[in-house]
C-alpha cells in the first residue's frame, strides 16, 4: 500500500469520526412542564345560603362556602354544545378547614399535573368548608347551633352544585366524595344516609368508629384527656361545678372535638320548628323540622355558653367528670356512629367502591386506630365489602406528619375515584 | 518530533495528558518522554531531549452525555426536573489549547535542559437545562438556562528543570508550577421551606434556588519524575504530581423561586400572611435575587505513577503505564458566602427570611482514589510519518454508584482507543490525532443528601456518556 494511500485513509477515518461526533443527537426538553392549568371557581356570599344552616353558630347569613376545581379542558356548554361531560368529587375538609383546605395542600397542582399527564380523567372537584368555630359538627345532625348537614351533604349541596356546574355528569357513577378527618367521617356518613348519590367514596384519617375496635377506645379513651385539657378531670366539689367551669375556647383541642359533636350528637333541645321554602336559581328548596328532642337530664350538660338570640343551645358531653362515658349521651353519640348508621341501612353500601387511607404520624383523637377499626368492621362478615386500603408512613425524606400526608393521600385519592368513575 | 495530542479524558476530571504521541499512545508516555509535553509526563525526560523544541496544540472535543432524569422527592413526588425525557449537555465543541518550549542550557559544566510550558492539568466543562417550574409555584418565571453548570479549569504554568546524574542512564527533572484555578459552577437545590405548615406543606415543602458562582484563584503544584534506562531497549519512569489546594474567590448571582399559594394569602385577615411580610413573600410565587461574595477550597488531587517503553525495533516502541490518583482527596465544592446584597423588604428584615436566603451551600462528593493502565505504540516510517495507537483502561472514582450529577457525569470504569499520524517536515512536525471514549451507561438509583444539609447531592437518573476529540498540533525542532 502507498503512503500516500495509508495517509488518505487516516483523513477518511478522521473525518467520519468527527462527523459522527458532532452529529445530531436530539432536542432537549426546553419547555416548562406543559401542564394544562385548570381554574378554581369559588362561590361564595349572598349567592350561596343553606337553609339547613339558618341556626348554625356565628353563621347567620347560612353560608356554605365552596370552591370548585374545574380542569381545563373543552367543557361542554350546557346550552348545546357537544363537548363531554365530567364526573365530579366532592371533597369534604377536615376540623377547621376551610374551601380552601385542599388547595393549601396543593390539591389544583396536583390535579392540574394528573390531568395533563392522563393519569386521571378531567374532573370537577368541589370542596366546602367546615365551621370555624368548634371545628365541625361532624356534617351530621340536625340541631340548631350545628346545622342541618344530614339533609344537606348529599342532599341539597348536590342538588346545587349540579346546578352550579352543569357541565357535570349527574349520575351516581360519576360521583365520588371524600374527605380526610371529620371530613372522613362526613363523606361515609353522607353515602350512607343517602344512597344511590355517590358510587365511590375515600377517607383518610377520620374518627371512624367512636368507641374504637374493642368498644372501650377511640374517643373513650380520649374523655379524661379533654377533661385534663382544662384541669377538671376528678371534678372536685359538687357534680355541677365542673360543668361550670368547662370552657368553650380555642385553647382546647379535644374539648373543642367534643363541643362540636355534642352539639351534633347531643344538643340539649333541637327546639326549632321549621318550615322554610327558599327560591334560589331554578330550584325551590324546602326544608322542614318539625321534630323536637330534649334532654332532661343535666348531669353533663352544659349550659350558656353558647348562646345566639332566643334559642337554646346547650349541650350535653358524653362523660362524666371522671373521664368515663355517660351511657345517656354517649349512647346517643354511639348511634351516630358509622358502625351503628351502617347496621341501620347496609344496602347503602352496595356498588360504592371504598378507598381508606390512614397515616399513623397523623393520629389526632386516634383517627388511626378508629380508621383501621372501620376497615376491620368493613371488610370483615357479615358485610364483608371489598375496600382499597393504604397504611401510609411517608416515602424516603418524606415523612408522613404536619399534614404532608394530605398532598401525598390526595394523589392516591384522585386515582382511585378516577378509575372508578371509568371511561 | 513530537505531535501534540492533548485531552483524552481521565477519571474525576483530570485531563489525562496533553499533548503527543502520549496520547496517541493512550497516554502511555512516561518512559519514553521525549518532547516538550514531557512537562506534564515526566519532567525528566527533557534531559534526554536533543533539540531545542517549541511546540503547540488545539484540542477540539465534545462531551455528548445524555441524562433521563428520575428525579422525584421521595421517588413520588414531582420535582419540576424534566423526568422520563432524555436531556443533553450543552451542545458545544470545545477547545483546548497548550503549548511550551524546551531549552537546553550549559550551567556549571553540566547541562540543564528547561522548559516553560503552559497547558490545562484539569478540566471539566459540561452544562444542563433539566428543570422548569411546576404548577406548585409561579411557572410563569424563567429559570436561568445555565442551572447545572461545572466549567472548571485548571492552567498549569510550569517551568521545568531537568538533568542526567548518570549520564545517558539516568535523569531527574523537577516541574514548579504556578496553578490558575477558574471556576463557573451553576447549580438548581431545591431547599426545605422553612416554615411551618401551612406554609410549608407539600408541594410547597420546597423551595428552588438557582446559584451561580464564577471565580477564580491561584495555587502552586510540584511535578517530578525520574527516568531510568536500563538498557538501549527498555526504560522506566517514576513520576509523581503534588498540586496545592487553590482557594476560589468570586461572586455569587442567586435566584430563589417562592411557592405560589395563591388560596392562602388572597382575603385573608392573617397578619402574618399580609403583604409585605416574610409569610407573603413565602407564598407569593415571586422571585427574590440576591448576590454575595464566595470563596472555596479546591483540592486537587495528587497522582503517582510508573511506565515502562521497550524498543522491538530501532523504530517501533511499545510502551506501558500505571497511574493512580488520589482522588479522595477531593471533596467538592463547599461555598461559604459572605456580603450578600440585593436582599429587600422581608427578604432581609425578617430573620426567618434572612437566614434562609443567606445560607451556605455545599456540593460534595466522596470519591474514591482510582488507577489507569494504559498501552501505546509508535512506529516511524522513513522519517516522514510517525504513526501511533493506544488504548488505556480508565478507573472511575465513583464507586459508591449512587454519587453522580449533572455537574461531574461520570459513569464508570471507561475505555479510550486513540490514534494519530505526524509528519515530519524538515524541523516541522504537524500532527493529528482523535479519539474515542467509551463510557459504560449508568442509571443512578438514589437521591443521596452526602453531608447532611438537607440537599440532595446526588442525580437520580440513567446516564449516558462518551467523547470524540481530534487534535492539532505543531513543534518546531531548533
Amino acid at each position: 500500500m502507498k503512503s500516500s494511500l495509508k495517509i488518505i485513509i487516516l483523513i477518511l477515518t478522521f473525518t467520519l469520526t468527527l462527523s459522527y461526533g458532532c452529529s445530531d443527537r436530539g432536542t432537549n426538553n426546553e419547555g416548562k412542564l406543559n401542564l394544562k392549568a385548570g381554574s378554581l371557581m369559588k362561590v361564595e356570599g349572598a349567592h350561596v345560603f343553606f337553609n339547613e344552616l339558618k341556626l348554625q353558630i356565628k353563621n347567620q347569613f347560612q353560608q356554605l362556602q365552596i370552591i370548585t376545581y374545574v380542569p381545563q379542558v373543552d367543557l361542554p356548554d350546557y346550552l348545546g354544545g357537544n363537548q363531554k361531560p365530567i364526573p365530579l368529587l366532592v371533597l369534604l375538609p377536615p376540623r377547621y378547614g376551610d374551601a380552601n383546605f385542599y388547595f393549601d395542600h396543593g390539591l389544583k397542582e396536583l390535579a392540574d399535573e394528573l390531568i395533563s399527564k392522563g393519569i386521571i380523567q378531567p374532573m370537577a372537584i368541589a370542596c366546602i368548608s367546615n365551621d370555624k368555630v368548634f371545628g365541625g359538627y361532624f356534617y351530621a345532625g340536625h340541631s340548631p347551633a350545628a346545622g342541618n348537614y344530614d339533609t344537606l351533604i348529599g342532599g341539597t349541596l348536590m342538588e346545587y352544585l349540579r346546578t352550579i356546574l352543569p357541565f357535570t355528569i349527574d349520575s351516581a357513577s360519576k360521583t365520588g366524595i371524600g374527605g380526610v378527618g371529620m371530613g372522613a367521617y362526613g363523606a361515609f356518613r353522607a353515602v350512607l344516609l343517602h344512597k344511590g348519590v355517590f358510587s365511590s367514596i375515600s377517607a383518610v384519617n377520620g374518627p371512624l368508629d367512636f368507641d374504637g375496635a374493642d368498644g372501650n377506645s377511640g374517643f373513650v379513651s380520649l374523655f379524661s384527656d379533654a377533661l385534663n385539657e382544662q384541669g377538671l378531670l376528678g371534678g372536685s366539689g359538687s357534680q355541677s361545678s365542673w360543668v361550670n367551669s368547662f370552657d368553650s375556647s380555642t385553647t382546647w383541642p379535644l374539648t373543642q372535638l367534643f363541643i362540636g359533636g355534642s352539639l351534633a350528637f347531643s344538643p340539649h333541645d333541637t327546639a326549632v320548628t321549621d318550615t322554610t321554602s327558599y327560591n334560589y336559581l331554578t330550584h325551590t328548596l324546602t326544608i322542614t323540622i318539625t321534630s323536637r328532642d330534649s334532654i332532661t337530664d343535666t348531669a353533663t350538660l352544659i349550659r350558656n355558653i353558647i348562646k345566639q338570640d332566643e334559642h337554646n343551645l346547650d349541650f350535653h358531653l358524653p362523660f362524666d367528670s371522671l373521664g368515663q362515658p355517660y351511657p345517656l349521651i354517649w349512647n346517643m353519640w354511639l348511634s351516630n356512629n358509622l358502625e351503628n348508621i351502617l347496621a341501620d341501612s347496609s344496602s347503602a353500601l352496595d356498588g360504592v367502591n371504598m378507598w381508606i387511607a390512614t397515616s399513623p404520624e397523623a393520629n389526632f383523637a386516634n383517627y388511626h386506630s378508629q380508621t383501621l377499626s372501620w376497615i376491620n368492621t368493613l371488610t370483615n362478615p357479615p358485610y364483608n365489602f371489598p375496600v382499597e386500603t393504604l397504611t401510609y408512613n411517608g416515602t424516603p425524606g418524606n415523612p408522613a406528619n404536619n399534614n404532608q400526608y394530605i398532598y401525598d393521600l390526595m394523589r392516591d385519592m384522585l386515582i382511585f375515584h378516577s378509575d372508578n368513575f371509568g371511561n | 518530533m513530537a505531535l501534540l495530542m492533548p485531552n483524552l479524558t481521565a477519571s474525576g476530571f483530570e485531563n489525562s495528558g496533553i499533548g503527543t504521541q502520549a496520547m496517541g499512545m493512550a497516554g502511555a508516555f512516561r518512559a519514553i518522554a521525549d518532547d516538550w509535553t514531557a512537562a506534564y509526563y515526566n519532567p525528566a525526560g527533557y534531559a534526554f531531549i536533543k533539540d531545542n523544541q517549541l511546540g503547540a496544540n488545539m484540542a477540539f472535543f465534545q462531551l455528548r452525555n445524555e441524562i433521563n432524569p428520575d428525579y422525584r422527592f421521595g421517588n413520588t413526588f414531582e420535582t419540576g426536573i424534566f423526568n422520563n425525557h432524555t436531556d443533553y449537555n450543552k451542545n458545544e465543541i470545545l477547545s483546548n489549547p497548550s503549548g511550551g518550549f524546551v531549552v537546553k542550557l550549559p550551567m556549571g559544566g553540566k547541562e540543564i535542559v528547561l522548559g516553560l510550558s503552559a497547558y490545562q492539568p484539569f478540566d471539566n466543562n459540561i452544562s444542563w437545562k433539566l428543570f422548569g417550574l411546576p404548577l406548585a409555584y409561579n411557572d410563569t418565571l424563567s429559570v436561568p438556562k445555565d442551572q447545572f453548570t461545572n466549567n472548571l479549569d485548571v492552567v498549569s504554568f510550569q517551568l521545568t528543570a531537568s538533568r542526567e546524574f548518570i549520564e545517558d542512564k539516568l535523569s531527574l527533572g523537577l516541574g514548579v508550577q504556578v496553578l490558575r484555578g477558574d471556576l463557573l459552577f451553576t447549580n438548581i437545590n431545591f431547599r426545605n421551606n422553612p416554615y411551618p405548615p401551612p406554609l410549608s406543606v407539600r408541594p410547597w415543602n420546597k423551595i428552588t434556588e438557582w446559584s451561580h458562582n464564577d471565580g477564580n484563584g491561584w495555587g502552586f503544584g510540584l511535578n517530578g519524575g525520574m527516568l531510568y534506562k536500563i538498557n538501549e531497549k527498555l526504560k522506566f519512569a517514576i513520576t509523581a504530581q503534588l498540586p496545592f489546594d487553590i482557594t476560589i474567590d468570586g461572586t455569587t448571582k442567586f435566584e430563589f423561586y417562592m411557592p405560589k399559594i395563591p388560596t392562602l394569602i388572597e382575603n385573608t385577615d392573617d397578619p402574618n400572611l399580609q403583604e409585605g411580610t416574610a409569610g407573603y413573600l413565602f407564598a407569593s410565587g415571586s422571585k427574590v435575587v440576591d448576590s454575595a461574595d464566595f470563596h472555596t477550597k479546591l483540592k486537587l488531587p495528587p497522582s503517582i505513577a510508573l511506565g515502562v517503553a521497550y524498543n522491538i525495533t530501532e523504530d517501533f516502541t511499545v510502551s506501558l503505564d500505571a497511574a493512580y490518583t488520589f482522588w479522595s482527596r477531593f471533596d467538592g465544592f463547599y461555598f461559604n458566602y459572605t456580603h450578600h446584597r440585593g436582599l429587600t423588604g422581608a427578604a432581609d428584615s425578617a430573620t426567618i427570611a434572612r437566614n434562609f436566603f443567606t445560607q451556605n451551600l455545599a456540593n460534595p462528593l466522596n470519591w474514591d482514589d482510582a488507577g489507569k493502565i494504559m498501552l501505546g505504540a509508535r512506529y516511524k516510517y522513513q522519517n516522514l510519518f510517525t504513526f501511533l495507537a493506544g488504548v488505556s483502561d480508565d478507573q472511575s472514582p465513583i464507586h459508591n454508584t449512587s454519587e453522580i450529577n449533572p455537574q461531574f457525569v461520570d459513569t464508570g470504569d471507561k475505555v479510550t482507543v486513540s490514534g494519530g499520524v505526524i509528519w515530519h517536515y524538515q524541523q516541522w512536525d504537524f500532527g493529528v490525532s482523535t479519539s474515542y471514549t467509551y463510557y459504560p451507561d449508568f442509571s443512578a438509583p438514589d437521591m443521596v443528601d452526602l453531608n447532611n444539609d438537607g440537599l440532595y447531592d446526588t442525580f437520580k437518573g440513567s446516564y449516558k456518556a462518551s467523547r470524540y476529540e481530534t487534535v492539532l498540533s505543531f513543534n518546531y525542532r531548533f
